[in-house]
């Protein structure tokens, strides 16, 4: 019965993943849509270093659209994306650690911490989809 | 030297005659500087910020005056102290209105702050930040104002295919959250008095005053601006821009300048900036109340910069956008 379902989440893969696409942007948006509406705060600093800041938040929008749009079109996307995550990501804990906290650069971190859980979130759908056809091959 | 002593104290004399004092007033009915941990009245709390595996001690304490009659308002102290062995960078206290670059070891920094009239301050939770991500949740008096102005309907934003409507709703829109009070012009009154005063040691002083008449006609608001400190550039965009500005819309576009431009606050000989001015009801739009808002003030000094929140009258309210301290 179990395989049954699996089989029926696989039967047309694309719109599977154009499902799962939607569903992971949304999720990767979720932390600095929760910043821009002040519902609840999930942020690498603390708001004296990101107040007035807020319409910056556009930019991890465009840049998680942009990801999923180009994993959804092409097929080994994943791996540049997965690629600028972790370069993006290392250079987020960086800057996090290395510079005092007067300086500026932290608000530009800020707006980058928000666009690697973008990135992130772009792969997954991919990541999902494989890992059902190898626990469907099983 | 007795003559030098003599010319001191001669030169003493007409400096406080023209209002240039070595230390500012206290404001009006407000709890005394450097609070007392043990005392009564005043509540004490111990935090510690942690930053990169060190421990940063402080102590916040709050302390607050009733004010003489019902319709009088309220005054509430914040103080923070450093106790750390290096300082504490960053130091955002939203409930205090105080944004802080750096705090030396030992430092004290004091915000005295008018509030509108009502119900006892109660100690309740406050949240404290520092560093980059360093939080202390805490204790400190406070109370939300009881008249604050009417949850706007904004659906109604979209309805309207007027320009200037849309631009004057949005305006309050964006200015709802911001607003401390608003308060009704009915019959002729003289409103309570708003201020702050903000002090670090004597390194840095500074206080605030506003008052309000309504005559019936057009409402007038003063302001006094007072600083005591060498070497320290101030910026008030709102308060200089209620100096200068002609009409509602010009307001804005002065208050935006000011702040882009970051121009400084032209003070008098006697260290003031203050304005008396009439608002006519033709070039302000919204006349038919006042707003006490909480305007930043920006304080740069060599050793860093600071902002405060100060309460000020305004003839309408003002765009939440430009009532964040933006030390950046």
């Amino acid at each position: 019965m179990k395989n049954d379902n699996r089989t029926h989440l696989l039967d047309d893969p694309e719109a599977t993943k154009k499902w799962l696409s939607l569903i992971f942007t949304c999720l990767g948006q979720l932390p600095s849509f929760g910043i821009a509406t002040g519902a609840y705060s999930l942020s690498l600093y603390q708001p004296s270093i990101y107040q007035g800041k807020e319409p910056f938040l556009l930019v991890p929008l465009m840049v998680g659209l942009f990801a999923t749009w180009t994993s959804l079109r092409w097929e080994n996307a994943i791996w540049v994306i997965m690629t600028i995550f972790l370069l993006l990501s290392a250079f987020v804990y960086w800057v996090y650690d290395s510079f005092g906290p007067l300086s500026p650069i932290h608000a530009i971190n800020w707006i980058l911490s928000y666009c690697a859980v973008g990135l992130f979130t772009a792969t997954l759908p991919r990541v999902v989809i494989d890992a059902i056809k190898v626990i469907d091959r099983k | 030297m007795r003559n030098a002593n003599r010319l001191h104290s001669v030169l003493s004399v007409v400096a406080i005659f023209w209002g240039f004092s070595p230390s500012l007033a206290v404001a009006a009915n407000c709890p005394p500087k450097d609070l007392k941990p043990n005392s009564a009245a005043v509540n004490d709390e111990a935090i510690s910020f942690s930053f990169r595996s060190r421990l940063y001690p402080a102590s916040v304490l709050s302390a607050f005056t009733r004010p003489d009659s019902a319709a009088a308002n309220y005054c509430i102290r914040y103080e923070v102290v450093s106790r750390a062995q290096a300082a504490i960078e960053k130091f955002y206290w939203p409930l205090a209105g105080m944004q802080i670059d750096t705090i030396s070891p030992g430092e004290r920094f004091s915000l005295a702050i008018t509030k509108p009239p009502g119900r006892d301050p109660t100690i309740d939770e406050t949240w404290i930040y520092a560093f980059l991500n360093a939080q202390v949740r805490t204790y400190a008096f406070q109370r939300r104002a009881e008249t604050p102005m009417p949850t706007p309907i904004r659906v109604a934003l979209g309805a309207s295919d007027n320009r200037n409507e849309v631009t004057k709703l949005n305006m309050q829109l964006s200015a709802t959250d911001a607003v401390e009070q608003r308060l009704e012009l009915k019959e002729p009154t003289k409103f309570s008095e708003v201020s702050a005063e903000f002090s670090s040691g004597d390194v840095i002083q500074i206080s605030s005053t506003s008052e309000a008449f309504w005559d019936g006609k057009s409402p007038q608001i003063n302001l006094s601006l007072g600083i005591y400190s060498e070497k320290t550039s101030v910026l008030a965009p709102i308060a200089y821009a209620l100096a200068k500005a002609l009409s509602g819309p010009e307001l804005l576009d002065l208050i935006r300048e000011i702040s882009s431009r970051q121009t400084p606050l032209p003070f008098d000989k006697d260290n003031k900036f203050r304005f008396s001015k009439r608002f006519s009801p033709e070039n302000f739009s919204d006349t038919k109340a006042l707003y006490v808002i909480e305007e930043p003030i920006y304080l740069i000094t060599p050793n860093g910069k600071s902002c405060i929140s100060s309460p000020i009258y305004s003839p309408v309210p003002i765009p939440g956008e430009f009532l964040q301290c933006r030390l950046f």
